[in-house]
């Protein structure tokens, strides 16, 4: 096997079958070439897709991969015609939780509870069972609770690249944020890792 | 009725401090909150009287804020205070909780967004060959015709059967653990053994003993019995002519 001589092509042809998100590593492996390469291809193809106003498609950036998805303004029509299952939205309660999650990850149970002044194991209950959330590490702290983080679903259900595209206009996720965690996560965190 | 549709908006007590606050157009500082302890436990008479359970958290901060007003009734409390008195917790947990129902509500925009949009899906490819045979059950109403009442009775019914069930069940394990009940006892075996050295003045094999028994544990605690016995030296062991075989005997060494 040797390397595609039209390699936008060859990219445009891999991300179009695929219905999981695709990674430029995984591609570049599967053309032999180096990822700089694809990552040019990918460039291409999304000023061609993403530029002309009047297509039906788009090439997106989601949870670290790249897929074609129909545009935002033609979900109506897709609806009536292909029924698709529906997304189903997340519910106020889930959402404000997920949402912690999301913006002060890992965090535990009591840490999420604190800040919403509401029990939530339900809604964790919900969540990790939607596959938005997983466990992502014990803290090292009596009963070495659960620590909770995003998954890909939750990149994938947003519409996000990774993580670092939430839009974080009150630095919610940066040191900046007021400390309610008294440093524990941290340490715990740091003591797992010695 | 309009308490019905906001009592289901709050998330929590925060959320409802939270609206309180904005509602009066003031910021999040321990004055405000002084101010809106009254509404807040206002809010509270009024989901009681409606029959709803008040749930503990918003009792919880109803005494928080309430031990927070007391304190500048004190007197002597004021005249301590040196430059600007030092936030409440309950105020940096406000303002804290504020953030996030900003950032929830753009997730919440952002999920509207994205549920509009379609990724080249497996899922997708399925449903649409099954969508006409779906299209057709959809036309049924499995539950025309049945009432509210229907459907709480029934559910009533489903209750009470199961837990009917429960009960029946749990009788049945009690009489499977009679049956499994039989216990033997090392003193018994131990009777039974040296009732046998007495019979037998020449002595046994274990095996004899244990021949004719069919439940392990009865094995087991015979051999527990034999132990005992040749422990207190109440029997002898002696190798007999075929090495495997032990013989026990009556009487001490």
């Amino acid at each position: 096997m040797s390397s595609p001589s039209n390699l936008k092509g060859a990219v445009e042809a891999l991300v179009f079958l695929a219905s999981e998100p695709v990674n430029i590593e995984e591609m570049a492996q599967a053309l032999e070439v180096d990822s700089r390469e694809v990552e040019g291809a990918i460039e291409e193809l999304k000023q061609e897709y993403n530029g002309d106003e009047w297509r039906g498609i788009q090439l997106d950036e989601l949870a670290g991969g790249y897929i074609f998805s129909t545009r935002l303004e033609f979900g109506e029509y897709i609806r009536r015609l292909h029924k698709p299952k529906l997304k189903q939205r997340i519910t106020q309660a889930s959402l404000e939780t997920l949402a912690i999650i999301a913006y002060r990850q890992p965090i535990t149970r009591a840490e999420i509870e604190d800040i919403r002044g509401v029990k939530a194991e339900k809604a964790l209950f919900t969540l990790v069972k939607k596959g938005l959330i997983k466990e992502v590490g014990r803290l090292e702290k009596t009963g070495t609770p659960i620590l909770y983080g995003t998954t890909d679903a939750f990149l994938k259900h947003f519409g996000l690249a990774d993580i670092d595209q939430l839009p974080d206009p009150d630095g919610l996720r940066g040191e900046g944020a007021p400390d309610l965690r008294k440093g524990e996560v941290e340490e715990g965190l740091q003591k797992e890792g010695n | 009725m309009e308490y019905n549709l906001r009592l289901d908006s709050f998330e929590g007590p925060l959320d409802l401090l939270v609206h309180l606050i904005e509602k009066n157009q003031m910021d999040i500082s321990e004055i405000s909150l002084r101010k809106v302890t009254q509404q807040y436990l206002d809010y509270l008479n009024q989901m009681e009287e409606m029959d709803l359970d008040v749930a503990s958290e918003f009792l919880m901060l109803a005494a928080e804020l309430v031990q927070l007003k007391t304190k500048t009734l004190l007197p002597g409390a004021k005249k301590k205070k040196a430059g600007p008195p030092p936030e409440p917790d309950l105020v940096k947990r406000l303002f804290f909780y504020r953030r996030v129902k900003r950032v929830t509500e753009l997730l919440k925009q952002m999920e509207e967004k994205r549920l509009s949009v379609y990724e080249r899906n497996y899922d997708h490819l399925i449903y649409f060959l099954s969508r006409y045979e779906d299209q057709e059950k959809q036309r049924e109403n499995p539950l025309e015709g049945i009432q509210l009442k229907q459907v709480v009775s029934a559910f009533n019914r489903a209750r009470i059967d199961a837990r009917a069930r429960k009960k029946w069940e749990k009788s049945r394990a009690r009489s499977w653990q009679e049956l499994e009940g039989e216990t033997y006892t090392v003193k018994e075996k131990m009777e039974e053994i040296l009732e046998h050295c007495r019979d037998s003045s020449q002595g046994f094999s274990f095996g004899k003993i244990i021949k004719n028994l069919d439940n392990p544990q009865e094995k087991v605690v015979s051999f527990l019995a034999l132990l005992e016995l040749i422990k207190s030296k109440k029997v002898m062991i002696e190798r007999g002519t075929n090495v495997k075989r032990l013989i026990i005997k009556g009487g001490s060494v």
